[in-house]
């Protein structure tokens, strides 16, 4: 009978190990411990070992994984272009966790890695059940994904401009090119 | 490996494991109606921890609702059904049939003595095909009585099950290899997504059609009301020939109680009544997401539920029959979307 009282009585949502674990990533910073152990239950803690892809591009995304130890590169399939590396306390994904979108990239640990699954669904019945809680989680993701925004913002800027320039640069040199096939008739 | 290979062991994994669950019937029964209930009472639930209640807690309030109303519907109830059902099984007798068979010809030819003198001859016709299944029509509700009394695990089941379903649900998820993984979290979604409502609908409409049918009986004046209107709303389960059966067993028994011709028609047009309140009123409310089945598909898994699982297993055939519909067009459909080897 005691493993029936221990069941109802007992408290789910890990230990204070996890929960620091869980505060040095910079979603779950400002959360209290109560809310910790909240947002623990509704994580997926995985295993991955190196080599191993963590998610395909085109495949459907549902949702984000933060790392908690580990090196992750994102991989751009048709080239094999590493996008970018992510180690301890990065996150990446986070676009499926809003959006049900197919994968843009795909996912690869380069090393061991341990990582929290972090999965629509999850939010989802999360931000029903505790829709403080559930905000407290999606504001400073909000706020990461418009950095983000603006960082990509600016390189489409800066990319614009280098093509402006280029066609500037181009176009110079094909009237150029026109006035050098003009010069001998002169 | 070959494809249809992979396809044919699974269906003979399944097949195996559905044998194996028929096997041991009684406790797979037992675990199954708790599961669903666990799963059908789980918004509650996750309503009152909205409210700030821990998990523990608001599964003790839903226990205690659920099963005060429970006790107090059986309280009220159950005496005057049991009673109701002892009357029920001596008036269905094979006599009594055939004299209500004599009486329905009779009538019949009184009806029809334009047409010229016709010998109908029912009795022949009718009388061993009734005499056979008429009481085991009424036995039914002892049936599922009887399994109701096997019941005692059930509230021990539901309550952990309820409250530790997100748990469970977890550690399914987690188990699933990393391959695999998001993939399972992906269909485990889009079936609750499907069929959390239809099944919460199904569980509403039962209710309510059993609740009005009973009414109906009682405004009649149909003597054996409770055990009628019950077997009514359960037989609702059922898409088409459920109604059918219920008005036509309540027909019967009415006629055989000792009721006038008027009172059968009534039952008739009582129970289209409630048909036409459940199909054009209540179902559109209540169930969003209807799961089309095939009435062919649902002759054949009545079938097979009433073969493995007895009275039970041709009530929640179509539940089940919707779940595996549901399961079988999101894997293939989710499948689809991911890079299998």
């Amino acid at each position: 009978m005691n493993s029936i009282w221990d069941n109802i009585f007992r408290t789910n949502g890990g230990t204070p190990a996890t929960w620091e674990l869980l505060r040095k990533i910079p979603l779950f910073s400002d959360l209290s411990r109560k809310e910790l152990a909240a947002v623990e239950r509704i994580l997926y803690r995985r295993e991955y070992a190196a080599g191993e892809v963590i998610f395909r591009q085109g495949e459907p995304g549902v949702g984000m994984y933060l790392i908690e130890q580990g090196r992750v590169s994102i991989v751009y399939e048709p080239t094999g272009r590493v996008l970018s590396e992510l180690c301890d306390g990065d996150f990446f994904g986070e676009i499926a966790l809003l959006n049900e979108t197919p994968r843009s990239a795909t996912a690869r640990a380069e090393t061991a890695c341990t990582l929290w699954g972090f999965f629509q669904p999850e939010l989802l019945g999360l931000l029903a059940r505790d829709p403080k809680l559930g905000v407290k989680v999606l504001l400073p993701l909000a706020r990461i994904a418009g950095r983000r925004l603006i960082r990509a913002d600016r390189e489409l800027q800066a990319l614009y401009e280098e093509v402006e320039r280029l066609r500037v640069a181009c176009s110079g040199e094909t009237a150029g090119g026109a006035e050098d096939a003009h010069e001998p008739m002169a | 490996m070959n494809r249809w290979l992979k396809v044919g062991l699974w269906a003979a994994a399944l097949g195996a494991a559905f044998y194996a669950l028929a096997a041991v019937g009684a406790v797979v029964k037992v675990v199954l109606v708790s599961a669903l209930l666990a799963y059908l009472l789980d918004p509650l639930v996750r309503g009152m921890e909205a409210r700030g209640m821990g998990r523990t807690v608001a599964t003790s309030v839903v226990f205690a609702g659920v099963a005060a109303a429970v006790g107090l519907l059986l309280y009220w109830c159950l005496p005057a059904a049991f009673a109701q059902m002892r009357a029920l099984q001596s008036a269905v007798t094979p006599e009594g049939l055939a004299a209500l068979i004599d009486r329905t010809e009779r009538f019949l030819q009184s009806q029809s003595a334009f047409l010229g003198a016709m010998d109908l001859d029912l009795s022949e016709a009718i009388r061993s095909f009734l005499a056979g299944h008429a009481r085991e029509a009424v036995t039914f509700v002892p049936g599922v009585l009887a399994f109701l009394g096997d019941l005692v695990l059930v509230p021990f089941l539901l309550f952990f099950l309820l409250k530790d379903g997100p748990v469970l649900r977890k550690s399914f998820i987690a188990w699933a290899p990393n391959r695999y993984f998001e993939f399972v979290l992906n269909l485990l979604h889009k079936m609750d997504r499907q069929l959390g409502n239809y099944l919460r609908g199904k569980l509403i409409t039962t209710l309510v059609v059993a609740a009005l049918s009973t009414a109906a009986l009682w405004l009649i004046g149909v003597d054996s009301y409770l055990v009628l209107g019950v077997v009514a709303g359960l037989a609702n389960l059922i898409p088409y020939l459920g109604p059918v059966f219920a008005t036509v067993l309540a027909v019967t028994v009415s006629l055989l109680g000792g009721d006038p011709l008027s009172t059968g028609l009534a039952v008739v047009a009582a129970f289209v009544v409630v048909q036409l309140i459940d199909n054009l009123a209540l179902n559109p409310l209540v169930v969003a997401r209807n799961v089309e089945l095939h009435p062919v598909t649902v002759l054949l898994v009545i079938i097979i539920g009433g073969k493995f699982f007895g009275v039970l297993g041709m009530l929640l055939a179509i539940p089940a029959a919707a779940i595996l519909k549901v399961a079988a067009r999101e894997t293939t459909l989710i499948a689809r979307r991911y890079r299998f080897d």
